[in-house]
């Protein structure tokens, strides 16, 4: 689905945001894009998006090079800002002025999720508040049924019944043909949701792993619970010791995203070779 | 799928830029019938009630080229917006269409438009300065009037059109006042640099003069004149047109490798 071959990237020429990075994401996965404030978590997905083009490589998505802008690229494709503009239009009015333009949008499922999510249909959209408008932009992505929906932070702004209702509207919408890319900082609002990590640190994508091949590899427990002799890492909280350590026992445990992201972008690269 | 050009799609991106932007645009319709009024009805008024073919034509030519810079130097400015560039580049069209949506509305629909406009306010003004005038005002024909400046204008306006098409594209902001500057610069640099550049032809004999005019050559106490061949200035017409043509290109290319 999205190939991305030895990209290379900057705003300027002199420093490179990301070099030679390589990357492979399928339909059928929601991923999660996880990396520091300034890593380029945003800077990706506009080049995945055609929006900001490659000092060198390439990015190609369903085989076509997503910086061409080509219309057959673009109508399976559906982007999510941080920071969304809509028209002074109703929200009846923007579906007729832009739904048309991709062939598989779903004008019933938008207006029930725009029910779901309690905006009004008929109010002007540029009066709508920022988690309102954005709640648009989401049910409006997920309508246009692309088969690659990126959102960047799409949680932010939006109120906690209202990021339950995300993960839940999110979640239903992954089917075999889709793939969804959320890239957030906030690591727990992607609890639940994501089936793969990919973490960007210091100009190279470190993690690409699915959480089923994570919670396999590496066990995450307080000390007490911790395989002695092969942790990996380990970070004091108020409630005690937290570690990641090697699962040799087969055990399960839930991916405590927030503490391998420390682990990953901690200077100690222990998690990220073993898991690598 | 065509991947260039699709008429339907197009047909689709002009009715959602038109239902998107319309309001903004008949609002500033307005803003040019109110300023053409006002400058019609002193012009009218300072001439005791009448206002020649002449001075009508020349009005109409000068607001067209005026608030023509100003409308299309505006035409591209969404995309310049970090916030409204990201939903235009992501929409399923065409560069192409893309481009040709700023080019229909900024020089076919204005020129359209402020046609209508300026002869609404025309008739409008006339017919008040008629009630009471002594001498009667016509509504002037600007293409038929005597001594015509309709096309010469069109060319004018062309031309200026191409500059502030590529300036609302490759600026991200401040466009007209941008444009504007790197313009009038650039004019004013090529007549500056027209007088030097004859001195070095004719060896330091020629005496300022404009470019693509005539020139003179001084040898002693005697100069003499070089004008232009009758029907010469077909050639600059040429050259306008060509020079448009470019700087409409350049636009495409430019609209092609913008980023957000």
């Amino acid at each position: 689905m999205i190939k991305l071959s030895n990209l290379n990237f900057g705003y300027s020429k002199k420093s490179l945001l990301f070099k030679d990075l390589n990357l492979e994401l399928e339909v059928g996965h929601i991923y999660g894009l996880l990396g520091k404030n300034g890593a380029g978590k945003s800077t990706l997905l506009k080049n995945m998006a055609g929006l900001v083009f490659p000092t060198s490589g390439q990015c190609s998505v369903n085989g076509y090079n997503a910086a061409e802008r080509r219309p057959a690229f673009l109508r399976e494709l559906f982007f999510i800002p941080e920071e969304v503009y809509l028209p002074s239009l109703t929200a009846r009015g923007f579906v007729d002025s832009s739904g048309q333009f991709y062939p598989k949008f779903d004008h019933t499922g938008f207006f029930e999720m725009l029910t779901e999510f309690d905006v009004p249909a008929d109010k002007m959209l540029s009066k709508l508040s920022f988690g309102q408008q954005k709640k648009v932009m989401i049910a409006f992505g997920l309508a246009t049924n692309t088969s690659l929906l990126i959102m960047d932070e799409p949680t932010n702004g939006l109120d906690i019944p209202s990021k339950v209702q995300f993960r839940k509207i999110i979640a239903a919408a992954l089917t075999d043909n889709r793939c969804i890319i959320i890239s957030t900082h906030q690591v727990r609002d992607l609890d639940s949701l994501i089936d793969t990590v990919v973490v960007i640190h210091d100009q190279e994508i470190v993690l690409n792993k699915s959480l089923e091949e994570i919670s396999d590899r590496i066990l995450f427990s307080t000390a007490a619970h911790a395989n002695k002799g092969g942790i990996l890492y380990q970070e004091t909280s108020d409630f005690g010791i937290n570690t990641i350590s090697i699962n040799n026992a087969e055990n399960y445990s839930k991916v405590d995203m927030e503490l391998l992201f420390n682990a990953i972008t901690n200077k100690s690269k222990a998690v990220t070779e073993f898991l690598n | 799928m065509n991947n260039t050009f699709d008429l339907q799609r197009f047909g689709l991106l002009l009715s959602k830029h038109t239902k998107e932007n319309g309001r903004t645009y008949l609002l500033s319709l307005a803003v040019l019938a109110a300023i053409l009024c006002t400058f019609l009805t002193f012009v009218t008024y300072a001439g005791d009630g009448y206002l020649g073919p002449h001075l009508q034509a020349t009005f109409y030519l000068v607001f067209k080229v005026l608030s023509g810079a100003m409308f299309t130097s505006i035409v591209f400015s969404a995309y310049g917006d970090k916030k409204k560039s990201i939903p235009l580049f992501t929409l399923p069209v065409s560069n192409l269409e893309r481009y040709l949506v700023g080019w229909i509305y900024s020089y076919v629909i204005f020129q359209v438009l402020y046609t209508l406009c300026f002869y609404l306010v025309d008739f409008a003004v006339l017919s008040i300065a008629n009630l009471t005038s002594v001498q009667k005002n016509e509504v002037v024909n600007i293409i038929t009037v005597e001594d015509s400046k309709f096309y010469p204008g069109l060319m004018i306006f062309t031309f200026i059109h191409s500059v502030f098409f590529l300036g609302a594209i490759f600026f991200r902001n401040l466009h007209f006042i941008k444009t504007g500057f790197v313009f009038f610069g650039g004019v004013l640099g090529f007549i500056l640099i027209n007088a030097p550049l004859l001195r070095l032809i004719f060896g330091g004999q020629a005496q300022f003069s404009p470019p693509f005019d005539s020139i003179r050559i001084m040898e002693g106490e005697n100069g003499m004149s070089l004008d232009p061949a009758p029907g010469s200035e077909f050639y600059l017409w040429i050259l306008i047109v060509v020079m448009s043509l470019i700087l409409w290109t350049s636009a495409y290319f430019k609209l092609k490798e913008r980023e957000v």
